[in-house]
C-alpha cells in the first residue's frame, strides 16, 4: 500500500475559540469573532496615516513567541495523535514552524528611531524594544528543539497567506516519499500595525462589512491565532494499530514566473490545479461534499475564486464554505483552520454552514453556503484551496479513509 | 547534496567606522554593550547603497536600499550562468523549488523612503528571482538570525534526497542595519564579558549569496549534521566532535560561547575573523575559503555555535 499522510492530531488558540473544540461548538452556535479597534483613537490612526481606526480580532494575552501556549497546543495535538512527546525526537519528524515570527511592532519605535535622547526613553519606553532578544526568531526554534529534544532546528517558514498550507504541503510531500512519518506543522499569526498598514495597501481593510464573496465585502475581519496540526503517515499509524482518519493529498502552484498579476490567468492556474489534483485522485466534482476556498472578504482574490468556482461546477451545485468573515482571517494559518473544519466535516459527515454577513455576488451565490445550520451529508472528500499575494497556489484534497 | 554553484556578492563600497550619536541614546547604550560583549573597540560596516559624500552616521544607517536589491539579481545571475549550459536549461525546466533566507525578518522598515513594492521584495519574496530562475514549484521564505541559512540547507538536502524536488535554490539576504547588529551580540547572557579592551574592531559586511543544490555530482558536496542541544558537553571528547577526517574546523560565530578548538590533524578558522560577520550567511563563508585557497581533496566542518552552549553544523567535501 501507498504511503499516505493522515491528520493526526491538532489544536488551535484563536479570538474566536480557545479550542478545537470550542471552534467547531462555536461554529454551529453561529458566533461571531468580537473585534476591536487597533488604534486607541481614530485620531491616533490618522496620525499614523491611515483614513481611520481598524477592526481586528485579537489574543489579550499571548505573545509573539509564548513557548507556554504552544507547548500546550502541541501537548494537546499529541494527546488527540495518541502519541507521547518522545516521538518528535526521532530522526523521522520534522517540525515547521510558519508565519513571519517573532517581531517589534513600528508604533514601539518608529518615531524614535532616529533620535531619542534620555528623557524620550524614561517617557517611552517602548523604544527599547527594538532590540533582536524581542524579535528571535532563533531563541524560539531552539527552545522548541530543546523541549521536545527535536533532532533539527524547525525552520520559519513565511509564503505569506499559503504559510500553514505550504509547511502541509511539503509535509504530506516527504510523508508519501518516505521521508519522515511525522511533520507538525505550527502557525504563530500576530498582528502588528505594520501588518494592517501591508493589508491597507491592498484593500484589505476597506469595508466593515466582511462577507467572503459578499457584494459589499471589501475587506477582512483581520485575526490573531495560535494553531498546530500534526500529519503522520499511515504506515507509522498501522504500525500503532490505528487505522482510519482523514487523508490529505495536495499539489502546489508558482505563478510568479509568468503573469503573476493578471486575475484571469491566476483564476485559470487556480483551476488547472484543482482538476489536476481530482483527475490524479480519481475524484469527481460530485464526489465533493463541499469546496472551502481561500475566501478572505478581499474583493480582489475573493473574484478570482468565484471565476475559479464557476468554471469548476459548472451546471453542478458545488457546496461552498467560507468561514472567514464569521472566525476572522488568521493571515498566514487560515489554511490550517479550514483544514481543522475540514477533518471535523468529513469524519462527522456534517456541513457547519457560516453566518451570513452579506449577500452572495450573483455568480456564485448558488454555490455558497450561509445560516446558522447543520446539513448531513454521506461523502468522503472535501476540496480545499489556498492563495498567497506570494503568486503561491495550493489545492488540497481531503479523503475520510474510515470508510473508504 | 551537492553545491552545483554559487555565488556572493559584496559591496564595493568601502567600510565605514561608526559609532551611534549621542542624540541616539537607545543606539548609543547597546553599541557601548556589544563593545563590551564582544570585547572589541570599534564597528566598522560595509553596506549596499552607502553614498561616499553624505555624512558619516547616515551613510552608514541610511544607505539606499535599490544597490542591495540589484545585489540579490547579480548574485542570482552569476549563480545561474556558473552552471553550464545544459545543466542550466536542465534546471529551467525541473522541479525547482527556491527559499529566500535572511536574518530579520523585516528590515525594510530601516529602509529610507521604500516603496511598498520593494518592501514585499525584501520582506516576503524577490519575486523577480522566481521569474528568472522559472520556479513553478515551492517557494518560502525563511528568517533567523544566525540558524537560518542552515536550516534551508537542511530543508534543501531532505527535499531533494526524497526525491521531491530535482534543484533548490537558496537566495540568502543580509542586511547589516546597525541597531539590530549591536542587540544581537547583547543576547548572549551567558557569555562572560571581557574585561581586557583588545584593540580590534568588529566588522559587519553585507553579503548576498546565491546556491543551487542538487543531486548531480559536482565539485562540492554537502551534508547537514543535526542541532547539538548541549555543545560543551558535547565538546569534552574533542576527537569525536572534530572528526578525523576533518582537514578544516570553520567556525561561524562571533567570539564563540563554543570556543575554538585545536586538533593536531585540522586546521581551525574563523570565518567572523576573517571575512567579516554576515548574520546567517556567515557559514556559507567556508566554501568562499575553499574558493580563494583553490583548496582540493580534504572535508571541511562548519560549526555555527548558539548562545546558550549549542551548536549546529555542516561538512563540505571539496
Amino acid at each position: 500500500m501507498d504511503r499516505t499522510s493522515i491528520i493526526s492530531g491538532y489544536s488551535v488558540y484563536l479570538p474566536f475559540a480557545d479550542s478545537s473544540t470550542q471552534l467547531i461548538n462555536n461554529l454551529k452556535r453561529g458566533e461571531r469573532v468580537r473585534l476591536s479597534p487597533w488604534f486607541k483613537s481614530d485620531t491616533e490612526a490618522i496620525k499614523c496615516g491611515f483614513n481611520g481606526n481598524k477592526q481586528v480580532a485579537k489574543l489579550q494575552q499571548a505573545k509573539d513567541s509564548d513557548v507556554d501556549l504552544l507547548q500546550r497546543l502541541i501537548d494537546n495535538a499529541l494527546l488527540q495523535a495518541g502519541l507521547d512527546e518522545s516521538c518528535l525526537a526521532g530522526e523521522n519528524v520534522r517540525v515547521y514552524l510558519t508565519g513571519i515570527g517573532p517581531r517589534v511592532d513600528w508604533m514601539d519605535y518608529k518615531a524614535f528611531y532616529d533620535q531619542n535622547d534620555v528623557e524620550d526613553i524614561k517617557c517611552t519606553p517602548s523604544i527599547a524594544q527594538l532590540c533582536v532578544a524581542n524579535m528571535s526568531q532563533d531563541n524560539l526554534s531552539r527552545t522548541l528543539a530543546n523541549r521536545y529534544s527535536l533532532k533539527y532546528l524547525p525552520p520559519n517558514l513565511n509564503c505569506t497567506s499559503n504559510s500553514a498550507l505550504t509547511a502541509i504541503h511539503l509535509s504530506s510531500q516527504a510523508i508519501e516519499r518516505g521521508g519522515i512519518d511525522l511533520a507538525l506543522v505550527i502557525n504563530i499569526s500576530k498582528i502588528k500595525t505594520q501588518d494592517i498598514w501591508f493589508l491597507s495597501t491592498q484593500s484589505m481593510l476597506d469595508s466593515s462589512i466582511v462577507q467572503p464573496f459578499g457584494r459589499n465585502s471589501k475587506g477582512v475581519n483581520f485575526a490573531e491565532g495560535y494553531s498546530v496540526l500534526l500529519l503522520e503517515s499511515s504506515h507509522y499509524r498501522q504500525a500503532r494499530y490505528v487505522s482510519g482518519g482523514v487523508r490529505i493529498k495536495s499539489l502546489y502552484n508558482q505563478i510568479n514566473a509568468s503573469r503573476s498579476f493578471d486575475a484571469s490567468w491566476q483564476s485559470t492556474s487556480m483551476l488547472k490545479l484543482i482538476n489536476k489534483l481530482l483527475k490524479d485522485s480519481e475524484i469527481e466534482i460530485d464526489d465533493l461534499c463541499a469546496f472551502i476556498p481561500h475566501g478572505n472578504g478581499a474583493e480582489m482574490s475573493d473574484c478570482i475564486e468565484a471565476k475559479t468556482i464557476s468554471l469548476l461546477a459548472g451546471d453542478r451545485i458545488l457546496p461552498v464554505l467560507a468561514y472567514k468573515g464569521q472566525i476572522g482571517y488568521t493571515a498566514t494559518g487560515s489554511g490550517l483552520i479550514d483544514l481543522i473544519i475540514g477533518d471535523y466535516t468529513l469524519t462527522h459527515r456534517e456541513l457547519i454552514t457560516p453566518i451570513k454577513n452579506d449577500d452572495i455576488t450573483e455568480d456564485i451565490a448558488r454555490h455558497v453556503l450561509q445560516g446558522k445550520a447543520v446539513i448531513q451529508h454521506n461523502k468522503h472528500h472535501l476540496l480545499k484551496t489556498g492563495m498567497g499575494v506570494d503568486g503561491s497556489m495550493i489545492a488540497v484534497l481531503l479523503t475520510n479513509t474510515d470508510k473508504c | 547534496m551537492y553545491l552545483s554553484s554559487y555565488s556572493f556578492v559584496e559591496p564595493e563600497e568601502p567600510l565605514h567606522l561608526y559609532y551611534p550619536s549621542w542624540l541616539n541614546v537607545w543606539e548609543s547604550y547597546s553599541y557601548k554593550n556589544a563593545l563590551k560583549n564582544t570585547g572589541a573597540n570599534g564597528w566598522g560596516f560595509k553596506r549596499f547603497g552607502t553614498m561616499p559624500d553624505a555624512y558619516i552616521r547616515e551613510v552608514v544607517r541610511k544607505p539606499h536600499y535599490m544597490p542591495y536589491i540589484d545585489a540579490m539579481e547579480k548574485a542570482s545571475n552569476e549563480a545561474l550562468y556558473g552552471l553550464l549550459t545544459k545543466e542550466r536549461m536542465h534546471l529551467l525546466k525541473s522541479r525547482t523549488a527556491f527559499i529566500y533566507v535572511d536574518s530579520w525578518g523585516e528590515s525594510a522598515s530601516f529602509e529610507k523612503n521604500i516603496s511598498a513594492l520593494h518592501t514585499s521584495v525584501i520582506d516576503t519574496l524577490p519575486k523577480n528571482l522566481i521569474k528568472k530562475f522559472s520556479v513553478s514549484d515551492v517557494t518560502c521564505k525563511i528568517r533567523g538570525e544566525k540558524n537560518a541559512f542552515l536550516q534551508a540547507m537542511r530543508m534543501a538536502q531532505d527535499y531533494l534526497n526524497w526525491g521531491i524536488f530535482e534543484f533548490v535554490i537558496v537566495c540568502g539576504a543580509y542586511r547589516a542595519v546597525p541597531l539590530l547588529e549591536f542587540t544581537a551580540e547583547c543576547m548572549d547572557t551567558e557569555r562572560i564579558k571581557r574585561t581586557e579592551k583588545s584593540t580590534c574592531i568588529n566588522i559587519s559586511v553585507e553579503r548576498i549569496g546565491c546556491f543551487i543544490f542538487s543531486q548531480r555530482e559536482s565539485a562540492l558536496k554537502i551534508s547537514c549534521g543535526s542541532y547539538v542541544a548541549d555543545g560543551n558537553n558535547k565538546l569534552k571528547n574533542r576527537e569525536q566532535f572534530a572528526g578525523s577526517d576533518n582537514d578544516f574546523l570553520c567556525y561561524a560565530g562571533r567570539n564563540n560561547q563554543i570556543s575554538p578548538i585545536s586538533i593536531p590533524h585540522a586546521k581551525t578558522i574563523d570565518l567572523v575573523q576573517l571575512y567579516g560577520s554576515s548574520g546567517c550567511l556567515t557559514p556559507a563563508l567556508g566554501w568562499q575559503y575553499i574558493s580563494d585557497h583553490c583548496l582540493r581533496e580534504g572535508k571541511m566542518r562548519t560549526i555555527l555555535p548558539d548562545e546558550v552552549g549549542g551548536y549546529n553544523f555542516f561538512d563540505t567535501w571539496y
